[in-house]
C-alpha cells in the first residue's frame, strides 16, 4: 500500500469514527426527547381527562342554569314566597323572645301559663313555616334539575308497580300450589297413601302383638299342653310368608333349602300318583291324643322307609 | 331351638315341636288368642296341614284346646282367610 493510499484509509477511518459519535450523540438526544415526549403523552392525557371532568361538571351547571322562561317565572315566584317565610319565622322568633322576657317579669302563675301558651303557640308558627319552607326548597329543586326529578319519579311509580307485579306473582305461585293440591290425582295418591299407612300400621300392630305372646309362651317351656287342635290346609307359600313374617330375626333373600323328609312309603301297593288327592273336610276336629298319634305313627313311617332303603342298598353292595 | 317353634306336651305327656305361624285375634271374641301351628305335614306339592287351637293362659301354664263352637270356628277360618287374601293382595303390589 502506498503512502497516499494510508492517508485516505486513514481519513475515512476518522470520517467514520466521527459519524459513529455523532450517531451516538444524537441517539443519545433522541433517547432523551422520547423520555420528554412520553412523559409529555402521559400530561397531556391527565389535562384531558381533567378537561373532560370539568366540561362534564359545566355541562350539569349549564343543565342546572338552564331553566325555561317559565322555570325562572316560578322560581322567581318560590324565591319571594322563600322570602317572606323567613321573615315571619323571624318575627316568630322575635316574639317568644318578648314573650320570655314577659315570662320573667310576671308573677302568678296563671299570667305565666298564658305566657307559655303563646309561646307555643308561636313555636307551632315557625314548625309549620319550616314545613312549608321544605316543600318550596322541593319545588326549586324540581324546577332547576327537572330531568332528575322526573327520572326520580319514574324510579318511584317503577318500584311501586314492581311491588304489585310481586304481589301477584305471589298470588300465581300460591294458586299453583293450592291448584297442586286440589289436583284429582294428587288427593288420590294422598288418600291412597294414607290409606296404606294406616294398613301398614295395622299389620305392624297385629304382628307385635303375634310376637309379643310368642315371647311369652317359649318362656314357658315346659309348660306348654296340648290338649285340641282344629285342621285346616293353607297354601305353601302362604305358611313360608307366615313363617318369615313370625320370625323375630330378619329373613335373607338365600335362604338354606329346607331339608324335606324322605317320602313315606308305605308298604303294599303303592297309591296311583296321578289319582286326585282327596283333602280332609276342612271343619274335621281332632283331639290332641289323635293328634299325637298320628305324628308318632308319621315317625315311625319315615324311619321303616329309610331303614328299607339302606336294606336295599346294602343288598346292591353285597 | 328355631324362633318359631316350640314344644308342647300332649295329654299322655309326650313331647311335640311345632311351628308357629302366627297368634291372632278375632273380631267378636276379644280377648281370645288363636295360634295357628304347623307340624310340617304336606297335604300335596302346593298345600301344607296346619293347626289352630285357642291359647289360653293360666298362670305358669299355657294350653292349646281346640274350637268346639262351630259359629266360632267358621269366624277363625273367615279370618284366616281373610289374612291371606290381603297378604296376597300387598304381594301383587
Amino acid at each position: 500500500m502506498n503512502n497516499s493510499d494510508r492517508v485516505y484509509q486513514e481519513l475515512l477511518q476518522r470520517t467514520l469514527k466521527q459519524l459513529q459519535q455523532q450517531i451516538t450523540s444524537l441517539e443519545r438526544k433522541n433517547r432523551g426527547l422520547r423520555a420528554i415526549t412520553d412523559q409529555t403523552a402521559v400530561e397531556i392525557e391527565g389535562y384531558k381527562t381533567e378537561y373532560q371532568r370539568i366540561a362534564q361538571e359545566l355541562q350539569s351547571y349549564n343543565q342546572r342554569i338552564e331553566v325555561s322562561k317559565a322555570g325562572e317565572t316560578g322560581l322567581d315566584f318560590i324565591d319571594d314566597k322563600v322570602d317572606k317565610i323567613i321573615e315571619r319565622q323571624q318575627d316568630s322568633v322575635d316574639k317568644i323572645r318578648q314573650l320570655e322576657s314577659l315570662k320573667q317579669q310576671v308573677t302568678t302563675k296563671r299570667y305565666q301559663r298564658k305566657i307559655d301558651k303563646q309561646i307555643k303557640h308561636q313555636q307551632q308558627i315557625i314548625q309549620r313555616l319550616q314545613k312549608k319552607h321544605g316543600r318550596l326548597n322541593m319545588a326549586q329543586r324540581v324546577i332547576m334539575y327537572p330531568k332528575y326529578y322526573r327520572t326520580m319519579r319514574k324510579l318511584k311509580l317503577l318500584s311501586r308497580k314492581q311491588g304489585k307485579v310481586n304481589v301477584v306473582e305471589a298470588n300465581i305461585k300460591d294458586n299453583e300450589l293450592l291448584k297442586q293440591t286440589l289436583n284429582p290425582n294428587s288427593i288420590i295418591d294422598n288418600i291412597k297413601g294414607a290409606f296404606y299407612d294406616i294398613r301398614g300400621q295395622y299389620y305392624q300392630k297385629k304382628l307385635s302383638h303375634a310376637q309379643d305372646v310368642l315371647e311369652r309362651v317359649k318362656e314357658k317351656h315346659g309348660n306348654i299342653h296340648l290338649q285340641g287342635a282344629n285342621v285346616t290346609v293353607l297354601p305353601k307359600k302362604v305358611v313360608e310368608a307366615k313363617r318369615q313374617n313370625m320370625s323375630s330375626a330378619p329373613q335373607t333373600t338365600q335362604q338354606e333349602p329346607v331339608e324335606q323328609p324322605p317320602p313315606i312309603i308305605l308298604p303294599g301297593p303303592q297309591p296311583n300318583p296321578d289319582a286326585h288327592i282327596i283333602l280332609p273336610p276342612e271343619d274335621k276336629t281332632i283331639t290332641a291324643a289323635s293328634l299325637a298319634e298320628e305324628a308318632v305313627q308319621i315317625k315311625q313311617q319315615n324311619q321303616q322307609a329309610m331303614q328299607q332303603q339302606q336294606a336295599q342298598e346294602f343288598k346292591k353292595a353285597a | 331351638m328355631d324362633d318359631n317353634k316350640i314344644t308342647v306336651t300332649t295329654p299322655d305327656n309326650r313331647q311335640l315341636e311345632v311351628e308357629v305361624l302366627d297368634i291372632f285375634n278375632v273380631v267378636g271374641y276379644e280377648g281370645k288368642d288363636y295360634i295357628l301351628y304347623t307340624l310340617g305335614e304336606e297335604v300335596d306339592d302346593e298345600h301344607e296341614r296346619a293347626y289352630v287351637s285357642i291359647l289360653e293362659e293360666d298362670g305358669d301354664n299355657f294350653s292349646l284346646t281346640e274350637i268346639k263352637d262351630t259359629e266360632e270356628w267358621k269366624n277363625v277360618q273367615k279370618a284366616i282367610e281373610e289374612g291371606i287374601a290381603l297378604e296376597e293382595e300387598d304381594t301383587d303390589e
